[in-house]
């Protein structure tokens, strides 16, 4: 299993905060391991978990067809990206054995709902890395889409 | 002293040809900055653009000679799963709903459906065209697996 540390450093959403704020974002997430073909998240499904991928390949499917893979340490499946107002809105499938990093969407709002400097820095990092990524699945609002 | 002569006596010309010079510089100048103010314009309204020069470069496109021995190493099971997908792919748009190619995979009964489609991307045969939908690069199927 990959060091959460390496892999929350590594990400481009999570990589650039201080250490103090990525040792209590550490602590709110928990390594699963999923195998190829299972399903992490249904639509329409209570959204419980984000899941920051350590190694491994995710299928992300997201409405109207369209999708999205994720292959890199660090990518996270995870906020509007995946969920609507606790619900699940994307489908995300195992296509190669992933060891994740799972995070609480109650955690992850309330941390991002805190207004700290770090939260900030995700939530600005997070719309860039999906302009980059994915801009055909951006939202206005991510907070109100969690 | 009057007219031309005066011109001449007080370097009438050369100073009429500095003025010009400014005068059309300054116009050139005046031109090229309203021909760019539009990106201006872009970079106040999207100030994000801005953090896009400074954010981390997407991981670089795997070289053909990677993806060349990738497919390499493929079993000739697996190049029978590739060519499965092929004529699936086939059936469907150039740009197509991955979902679906692996739907189908799994309805026709191929064989590790979740595993080849990783593979197909692995090797560079299913691309992502940055729409949100795949194609299918039937050069590199060709490369790879056909001949």
């Amino acid at each position: 299993m990959s060091k959460l540390k390496d892999v929350l450093e590594s990400s481009a959403v999570f990589g650039s905060i201080d250490d103090a704020d990525l040792e209590d974002l550490e602590s709110r997430f928990e390594p699963r391991r999923f195998n190829t073909g299972e399903v992490l998240t249904s639509v329409g499904e209570e959204a419980e978990f984000y899941y920051l991928l350590g190694s491994g390949c995710l299928l992300v499917a997201l409405e109207e067809g369209k999708a999205l893979v994720m292959s890199s340490p660090g990518d996270f499946a995870g906020l509007d990206l995946i969920s609507d107002r606790g619900n699940y809105r994307s489908e995300v499938i195992v296509l190669d054995t992933a060891e994740v990093f799972a995070v609480a969407r109650e955690d992850m709002k309330a941390f991002l709902e805190s207004g700290s400097a770090a939260a900030e820095q995700v939530l600005d990092a997070w719309t860039a890395h999906v302009d980059q990524i994915a801009p055909f699945a951006k939202h206005e609002d991510i907070l109100e889409c969690l | 002293m009057y007219g031309l002569e005066a011109i001449n006596a007080n370097n009438g010309w050369a100073i009429s040809a500095v003025g010009i010079s400014i005068v059309f510089t300054g116009l050139v100048v005046l031109s090229l900055v309203i021909s760019q103010l539009h990106k201006v314009v872009d970079l106040y309204e999207n100030p994000e653009k801005i953090k896009e020069w400074f954010a981390p470069k997407p991981a670089p496109e795997p070289e053909p000679e990677a993806l060349a021995e990738a497919a390499a190493d493929l079993s000739e099971a697996q190049r029978d799963d590739v060519r499965q997908f092929e004529l699936l792919a086939k059936t469907l748009d150039a740009h197509f709903a991955l979902p679906r190619l692996l739907h189908l995979a799994e309805s026709r009964g191929i064989n590790t459906p979740h595993s080849n489609l990783n593979l197909l991307l692995n090797i560079g045969i299913v691309v992502p065209d940055m729409e949100g939908y795949f194609c299918w690069d039937s050069e590199r199927f060709d490369q790879t697996i056909a001949g």
